[in-house]
């Protein structure tokens, strides 16, 4: 599955620039938009993991932008990209629920390595929540279905759909594995 | 020099004043030094910034040049008060620099006051503040190169802010923006479209109606009846604020239209995107100020461009000639797909030529009006321009290039009687292709199509989507693969979003393609049928080998994910390239030779260098005069037979030690600690090396018997940092001055020596010998015949520290030694024996 990135700031320039190493260094895809006022409708359609924003902007500014992801209940993390002048703004963000941010001017690397843990922060969130889920079953016969079939899926991502070799190294046999992940016997 | 007498009407003593006053100037000294330490720090900052590891965006160029700005001034301001008005041609010289750097980044220069409308023979590039990069270069062509071109006049800035300033434009607009709460997209585009309103039903002043149509007459009188072409000619196009490409351009408007289409153009500047940006930038008159270019229609048989370096494959080294029948726009606007000619640098013959069919042309019919006429099927595969026009062109493009110097993007259009005129040139952006990118097996990949050419390289991938006009831009997916049948303006819009670009038809030479090339989007033209490529497939685009493959191919993308790293081509590095030219190369080197002056100060970082310099050297010859009137308070206790009197400058009374005699061990200068450190190490020398000890004997047994008889007084200012020492031995005076802070660039050590005693020649050695010994300790001398001034800056602490250690101990070793120094060889061997002793 494709990581998505949504860089907002008002200087078409940074876009630029980000979208440059985004798509020079990483897997990540990333849409950019410098007129904040888009995001909504932006979001509306597509969801992402991460959106880094510029703090200061007219429209919406950053904090709106974390504002309208609180109010929809989005699950995209933010950072915020802010000068170094407006950095108490900024730690005031991060009280606010904002990811993480970063004074510009910055190193290449040091935005992708921020990106890169709020991907895994998002990696988290989303098997934290399958485990979750598979916890809150009840009766306890259900969760296990639940269980069996995560770690079915897991076990066809790592084999690559091999079946013969799924079942030789899970124990499961192979028509079970068939049945559970609904494919052609 | 109030203040003294004031002073001394309160009763204070002379010295008092005078010990204030050192205090005074070395604490702005101090002051001096630290700005010019944070200068420094800054202009290696951008100089970072410019490399390519980092992002930054404009507020950070706008904000350091401010600091530096701020701060130069500041240090210029130390200077005068440092060394009087002597220096105050610095404060122009600063803001001689400071408006060039605006002009930079604002664009800001207020615009010039000038004729309303100019005939173009009038103009040359010099004039594109006034009328527009784009009126300017055509006028340069046709007036500086002889090259062909229209007839024709420009309406000025000028006229433009008459107009702004008639309707009060610009109180109008500040203040509808001012009001009105922008909360999404929709409001943004109903205030732009008012704005636009505003903007176009607002009078054009009568003063410039007649302006315009008095020039229309002359042009008119000039040519004959004729229909002219309007163009917009925006102000500092080149600065980062311009939205290039994006602005109106009327052909054939008609005599009574004129007025009417101009102020067109000029409404056409306020899209939505400009309000935005007004939003977050408070973009000034200038910045927003158009010319438009007024120029005679050429009944164009064929137009087109001419890259005089492909975009592409600049490798390849050719002049690209893409053409079209008709008028240029077809091609522009990217409907048609040209004609294309490689031609040499070389000799001009053409290398290649791909003749395309062309179904259309647009054209000016027997009424005078634009239509699309279409081709004859027979007449399609004609080529558009002939073998020799294509020559011509070619030599035309290369007189263009090599008068500016770098590879240009070149319009022209060839009437009915076979006559070239050249319509406009800019600077030609280049992308630079990797060979290696070429060699990747792709058979096991499933073809969708091929296309014909390249516009932009790379490779990108996600889903299909179809777009025909401007009204379905508004739900491309993110990510998408945008196939269009041909570049439309709008397309512009959607750059932000979308992985990949596939054009049925157009080729490297649109706005489109231009744009494409910016953003760098994998970009390819020329697909005769994209029936295949089914609406919300997910494909991959290889803009390298012209390919379409289905799904998506991650080891192509890996593969073919661009190497070229740099930024170098992206607007905001090329302007803080621009703007570092008039910050930080150092052109002021020699501080000894005469052009080591204000007036030579080409960068701030000149202005900087000479201020530090000169403040060195006021500040010493402050400390050496003032130093004699001054009562100085502290002795230092030594068994070195030289009496040496301190002044501290850095602490008021209450600070200072109570007792008159200081110890060595008490003093807390770190300069000094590290100098004597150095003297005690050699100690008061014996005189073995001495020619004529007999001589020398009397007079050092006398010096020893009574504390410094022959050594007159000598000073040292100090501060915890800082160290100013004239030692007077004998015969000699030596100073070193020293500044040792925790920031290198702050620090500094000069040793001045002015030989006495000896012969002229036995000096001359003596400077020689110790010039010498410095360099190998890392000075750099500055002096010249017997008067030895070296200066080691910009060093670490630590290593400061360690300089005036073996500075101390070379003093020592070197006292009084001219008397020995008889001839070369002697002078030699003691040079051999001081490097070896001071382990150099």
């Amino acid at each position: 599955m494709s990581r998505k990135i949504l860089a907002v700031d008002d200087e078409p320039h940074m876009l630029k620039l980000l979208d440059r190493i985004i798509t020079e260094k990483t897997d990540y895809q990333i849409v950019t938009t410098n007129n904040s006022l888009e995001v909504p409708q932006i979001l509306e359609s597509d969801e992402f993991d991460v959106i880094i924003s510029d703090l200061k902007m007219p429209g919406m500014d950053g904090m709106d932008i974390l504002k309208y992801l609180e109010d929809n209940d989005r699950k995209e993390k933010v950072i915020i990209m802010t000068a170094f002048a407006s950095l108490d703004t900024a730690l005031d963000a991060l009280s606010m629920g904002v990811f993480d941010y970063i004074t510009k001017p910055f190193k290449k690397e040091q935005i992708i390595a921020t990106i890169d843990k709020a991907m895994l922060w998002q990696q988290f969130r989303r098997e934290s929540q399958t485990f979750q889920n598979i916890l809150s079953q009840e009766p306890f016969t259900k969760a296990l279905e639940f269980f069996k079939r995560e770690y079915v899926l897991r076990l066809a991502l790592r084999y690559n759909f091999n079946f013969t070799r799924m079942s030789e190294f899970s124990g499961i046999p192979e028509e079970e594995l068939k049945s559970i992940l609904g494919a052609p016997n | 020099m109030s203040w003294f007498s004031e002073i001394f009407k309160r009763g204070e003593k002379a010295e008092d004043v005078i010990l204030r006053s050192i205090q005074t100037k070395f604490s702005i000294f101090v002051s001096l030094l630290d700005r010019n330490n944070e200068m420094l720090q800054l202009i290696s900052d951008m100089e970072e910034k410019s490399q390519g590891e980092y992002l930054f965006d404009i507020n950070y160029i706008r904000t350091s040049i401010d600091k530096l700005s701020e701060g130069v001034k500041e240090i210029v301001g130390f200077m005068i008060a440092l060394g009087g008005e002597k220096y105050s041609a610095l404060k122009e010289r600063r803001l001689q620099i400071m408006r060039e750097l605006e002009n930079i980044i604002h664009g800001d220069r207020p615009i010039p006051e000038d004729d309303y409308t100019i005939p173009l023979e009038k103009l040359n590039r010099e004039n594109h503040p006034s009328v527009g990069s784009k009126n300017a270069q055509l006028a340069e062509m046709r007036n500086r190169l002889s090259l062909p071109a229209p007839e024709g006049f420009a309406i000025s800035a000028y006229a433009y802010k008459r107009f702004v300033d008639h309707n009060q434009l610009q109180t109008k607009i500040d203040e509808l923006i001012k009001s009105i709460d922008i909360k999404n997209y929709e409001d943004l585009q109903r205030v732009s479209s008012e704005i636009w309103q505003i903007v176009n039903s607002s009078p054009v002043p009568d003063d410039l109606c007649q302006s315009i149509q008095n020039s229309y007459n002359q042009l008119k009188e000039c040519i004959g009846d004729c229909r002219i072409a309007l163009r917009s000619s925006a102000i500092g196009e080149d600065t980062i604020f311009s939205f290039a490409g994006q602005y109106a351009t009327f052909l054939n408007v008609k005599s009574d239209e004129i007025i009417d289409k101009y102020r067109e153009v000029i409404a056409g500047k306020f899209t939505p995107q400009a309000i935005y940006y007004f939003l977050s930038h408070a973009l000034t008159e200038s910045e927003l100020a158009m010319s438009v270019g007024c120029v005679s229609m050429v009944d164009a048989v064929a137009s087109g461009v001419i890259y005089t370096l492909c975009p592409v494959m600049p490798e390849e080294n050719s002049i690209v000639i893409n053409s079209v029948c008709g008028l240029g726009r077809y091609l522009v606007d990217g409907v048609v797909t040209p004609d294309t000619f490689r031609m040499s640098k070389e000799d001009f013959s053409i290398k290649s030529k791909m003749i395309v069919a062309k179904g259309k042309k647009l054209v000016i019919d027997e009424q005078g009006e634009l239509t699309e006429e279409k081709i004859p099927k027979a007449e399609r595969r004609n080529p558009s321009i002939t073998e020799e026009q294509a020559v011509q062109l070619a030599k035309y493009a290369a007189k263009i290039e090599e008068h500016y110097g770098t590879p240009q993007d070149i319009e022209w259009s060839i009437d009915r009687d076979g006559r070239i005129f050249m319509l406009q040139t800019r600077p030609l952006r280049i992308i630079k292709s990797d060979e290696k990118m070429k060699q990747i097996d792709t058979s096991g990949l499933e073809l969708i199509t091929n296309a014909e050419s390249t516009v932009c390289p790379g490779v990108g991938c996600g889903p299909v989507c179809h777009v025909s006009s401007s009204n379905n831009l508004r739900n491309i997916p993110n990510g998408a693969v945008l196939v269009a049948p041909h570049p439309f303006p709008g397309l512009v819009t959607a750059m932000g979003k979308i992985s990949a670009l596939i054009l049925g038809v157009g080729g490297i030479a649109s706005h489109t393609a231009a744009i494409a090339r910016e953003y760098r989007i994998p970009s390819i033209v020329g697909i005769e049928d994209d029936s295949e490529l089914i609406e919300g497939m997910e494909v991959t685009v290889d803009a390298v080998n012209l390919a379409v493959y289905r799904g998506v191919q991650e080891e192509l993308i890996a593969a073919l994910r661009e190497s070229d790293e740099s930024f170098y081509d992206m607007a905001i590095f090329a302007l803080l390239e621009r703007v570092l030219k008039w910050i930080s190369p150092l052109t002021l080197i020699d501080s000894t030779s005469d052009e080591f002056s204000i007036e030579n100060s080409k960068t701030l970082h000149d202005i900087i260098r000479y201020c530090h310099q000169k403040a060195m050297e006021e500040m010493f010859s402050e400390a050496t005069t003032l130093k004699q009137k001054a009562k100085y308070r502290y002795l230092l206790k030594t068994d070195i037979p030289l009496i040496i009197r301190m002044l501290y400058v850095d602490r008021g009374k209450s600070e200072l030690p109570k007792d008159k005699w200081i110890k060595e061990e008490a003093i807390d200068s770190i300069p000094m600690v590290s100098f004597w450190r150095g003297v005690k190490q050699e100690g008061w020398p014996t005189y073995g090396h001495i020619a004529n000890p007999k001589k020398f004997r009397g007079m050092v047994a006398a010096g020893q018997s009574k504390r410094g008889q022959y050594s007159e007084e000598s000073f040292a200012i100090l501060s915890r940092e800082y160290m100013n020492l004239s030692l007077r031995m004998g015969y000699h005076f030596m100073t070193i001055e020293a500044m040792c802070s925790p920031q290198a660039p702050k620090n500094y050590v000069r040793m001045q020596f002015k030989a006495g005693g000896a012969a002229f020649d036995r000096r001359k050695r003596r400077i020689h010998l110790l010039e010498t010994i410095l360099e190998k300790i890392g000075f750099v001398n500055e002096g010249k015949e017997d008067f030895l001034n070296s200066v080691l800056s910009y060093q670490a602490p630590e290593k400061i520290t360690e300089k005036l250690y073996l500075l101390g101990r070379l003093t020592m070793l070197t006292k009084q030694l001219d008397m020995a120094l008889s001839n070369d060889p002697i002078a030699q061997w003691y040079i051999d024996e001081f490097s070896q002793k001071l382990n150099l």
